[in-house]
């Protein structure tokens, strides 16, 4: 008993002496190591175009203590995605030196600005124990996502965010019909029929307007063995296996989809189901904060995520990330660097990931506290996927912009009414044309 | 300094500043025409002559595609603003109490963003969730697919088109018939003349002048139509409503394909004067 006293009281008296001794331990190789100068570009002014987004808003909100840590002045210019594209384009055309950083899809436009010369190599940056803090750990992203930065032997960007599509359903819903989740498309296609009670909830809805139809299209295309591209080299996207994935991306959508489907944008498939008026939508795991939200969702707490259906060819998990990249003709890089690494560091990237948008950092989503929070399903689902992503590309050849109109026009198109076959031949046609 | 040569030299800022501002990029834009030039590569332009347009008349159908949507949308549109905006202008034309304000209201839509328009226009026709099918079917219509359908969206955006710029023709006729003198209505009164004879043989006439200037004007700004189009459809569903202007954007600045693009936007510019001498033609056959 005695002794059990003393064993219990050792904490009392050792802990303090403890803590103290690990503190110093801790200090000692910060001391040793000369410390990081984050004042090195002191007085710059750089200047980035940014996508219009949550992200770019969450970078602006905390711009004063960037300014305050580095001494250098951050010009964020904003647009919406089209916009930026345009803008990005005609200022690297014009080697403009006055940009020095860039948010970037390297999935969309990557092969472009790659084969453009328009993204400087980071790696001499990241090698450099004088530029790169040791807090910002590259290693800490998730491989997939950090993947999709690389272009040859040049690292071209850092990632933002990280996107895969997931299935997101009504539980509700669900288990009033005594239906479970999708495993497999089959089974998708079966569950939208059963849950199909237009003009109150569409079964299955999904995004048709040619420029974006062919992000969701893809994941039929994959599951249903299709490529982008043919093994020669060609166009991969009238092979028998690219039909049937359209064939059925069309017969789902036309038949349990909302009548406006040829027409939807994310805006329209995101309204729809945070409206309560579709059943189930495969789209950005990134939404679930906006489901979440009782200001703009009428289903908060009534939904689910499982993984993205498979197909008869399997299922692969394409990835999407926004990312920033350093303009080759900026005459500040070091400056740049420097609002890179904060930008993307852990501190700032952890508030993102608090409010549901998945981040591509494998510490953030260790976070106990943070997991006791989000919807389960969510987090499985999102973190499997974000494990065994691939970045294919979007499509992975540098014309990126026509193939994508050529692809979606098709897709479009035989949401409309027409046949699958003839307009991918015709795509094809594009497709191949540009990459002859 | 002779008294023959100082005019031509007071005109000369004004020509410098034409050459600027007219001529140069117009020549310009002709030169880079015949290149092929692409933003994307770091290869300066290669004069290719009249390659573009030889490539614009045989191989894209996406070219024919857009001239005929073009002209779809010019042509139905305007015609319709043209008739409506007499027909409001003639119904407008008399005293009565709130006279200001329904014209100020009717003026709205061509006060505003088109932008913002567009992106209310696009929520009211979506299909699901907009008011349009609403009104279908309160008045007993079967629903309609609007902008997501390859038949109605062009005919759906006529309608945007006809809202927003029918009160402009309206208001300068409106102004050309204020400004009418009234004897002769006077006379045709007393002649034995209705109110349909007084519209067609006096009215009408007069207001011709007014009538064929806006005509133009419209003819003009209708070819150019971009961003109420682009909100609402992109030019979707596939390309269903990509007219000229929207396919010479996505060949600028979606594929950097400058001379090409350089080719179309002449060819459009061509197609505008042309429907504007054709207007001049009729108004002088008229007259």
């Amino acid at each position: 008993m005695k002794r059990s006293l003393r064993f219990v009281e050792l904490p009392r008296f050792g802990g303090p002496v403890l803590i103290g001794i690990l503190l110093v331990a801790l200090a000692m190789p910060a001391a040793s190591q000369p410390r990081f100068d984050w004042k090195q570009a002191q007085g710059t002014e750089i200047r980035v175009l940014a996508l219009r987004a949550w992200f770019t808003d969450h970078f602006k909100e905390r711009l004063p203590e960037f300014e305050r840590l580095t001494g250098i002045k951050v010009i964020f210019e904003d647009y919406p995605e089209d916009a930026l594209r345009q803008k990005l384009a005609v200022e690297m055309a014009a080697r403009n030196r006055a940009i020095d950083l860039f948010h970037t899809g390297t999935s969309f436009e990557g092969r472009r600005f790659f084969t453009s010369g328009w993204y400087a190599d980071l790696n001499p940056l990241i090698r450099d124990p004088s530029a790169t803090s040791p807090d910002w750990d590259s290693s800490d992203f998730f491989d997939s996502v950090w993947a999709a930065q690389r272009f040859g032997d040049l690292q071209v960007s850092v990632p933002l965010q990280a996107v895969t599509q997931v299935l997101f359903y009504r539980k509700d819903l669900f288990e009033a019909a005594g239906v479970r989740p999708p495993g497999t498309l089959d089974e998708l296609e079966e569950a939208a029929r059963r849950l199909h009670q237009p003009p109150a909830v569409y079964g299955f809805t999904s995004r048709g307007r040619r420029t974006q139809a062919p992000y969701s299209w893809a994941h039929f295309l994959y599951a249903h063995g299709g490529s982008w591209l043919s093994p020669e080299g060609g166009a991969g996207i009238a092979s028998p296996a690219a039909v049937s994935a359209t064939a059925r991306y069309a017969r789902i959508l036309r038949s349990f989809g909302d009548p406006g489907v040829a027409d939807n944008g994310p805006i329209e498939v995101q309204t729809l189901f945070a409206q309560g008026r579709a059943a189930m939508i495969l789209d950005a795991a990134s939404w679930a904060g906006v489901f979440d939200n009782p200001d703009r969702s009428r289903v908060v707490g009534k939904w689910a995520v499982s993984a993205a259906p498979r197909g008869l060819a399997g299922v692969t998990y394409e990835l999407w990330a926004w990312s920033m990249a350093i303009s080759p003709f900026s005459q500040k890089k070091r400056a740049a660097w420097l609002f890179l690494q904060w930008a993307t560091s852990k501190e700032m990237q952890r508030p993102l990931q608090v409010r549901g948008f998945p981040m591509p950092r494998n510490s953030l989503w260790a976070d106990p506290e943070w997991r006791a929070k989000v919807e389960p399903s969510w987090l499985h689902t999102v973190l499997l996927q974000f494990r065994t992503a691939k970045p294919i590309g979007h499509p992975p050849v540098v014309a990126a912009a026509e193939v994508i109109d050529a692809v979606g026009t098709a897709i479009s198109r035989t949401l409309a009414g027409g046949d699958p076959k003839a307009e991918l031949d015709a795509a094809a046609r594009t497709m191949n044309a540009l990459l002859r | 300094m002779s008294e023959r040569g100082a005019p031509w030299l007071f005109i000369l800022p004004a020509f410098f500043f034409l050459v600027a501002v007219v001529a140069f990029p117009v020549l310009y834009t002709v030169a880079i025409s015949l290149t092929r030039w692409s933003a994307a590569v770091t290869e300066p332009p290669t004069w290719i002559g009249l390659a573009n347009y030889a490539d614009m008349a045989t191989a894209s159908p996406e070219f024919r595609n857009a001239l005929l949507v073009s002209i779809y949308f010019t042509g139905v549109s305007v015609a319709i603003e043209i008739v409506l905006g007499i027909a409001l202008a003639q119904l407008l034309n008399r005293d009565f109490v709130g006279k200001g304000l329904v014209r100020t209201l009717l003026l709205l839509p061509v006060a505003g963003t088109p932008v913002a328009f567009a992106l209310v226009w696009r929520n009211m026709y979506n299909p699901s969730y907009g008011i349009m099918n609403w009104f279908m079917e309160q008045a007993g219509l079967p629903h309609q697919r609007w902008l997501a359908g390859i038949s109605t969206v062009i005919p759906s955006l006529i309608l945007f088109d006809v809202w927003q710029w029918t009160p402009l023709v309206m208001l300068i006729t409106l102004a050309a018939m204020e400004a009418l003198p009234t004897d002769p209505y006077e006379a045709a009164v007393i002649d034995g003349a209705g109110p349909v004879e007084l519209f067609r043989h006096i009215t009408l006439p007069l207001i011709r002048p007014a009538v064929f200037a806006v005509m133009a004007l419209r003819l003009m700004d209708s070819f150019k139509t971009f961003d109420q189009i682009y909100v609402t459809t992109q030019g979707g569903p596939g390309t269903a409503s990509q007219t000229l202007i929207l396919y010479v954007f996505d060949q600028a600045f979606r594929y950097l394909k400058i001379g090409y693009a350089s080719a179309v936007i002449i060819v459009l510019f061509l197609m505008i004067l042309a429907s504007n001498l054709a207007v001049v033609y009729l108004r002088r056959a008229a007259a």
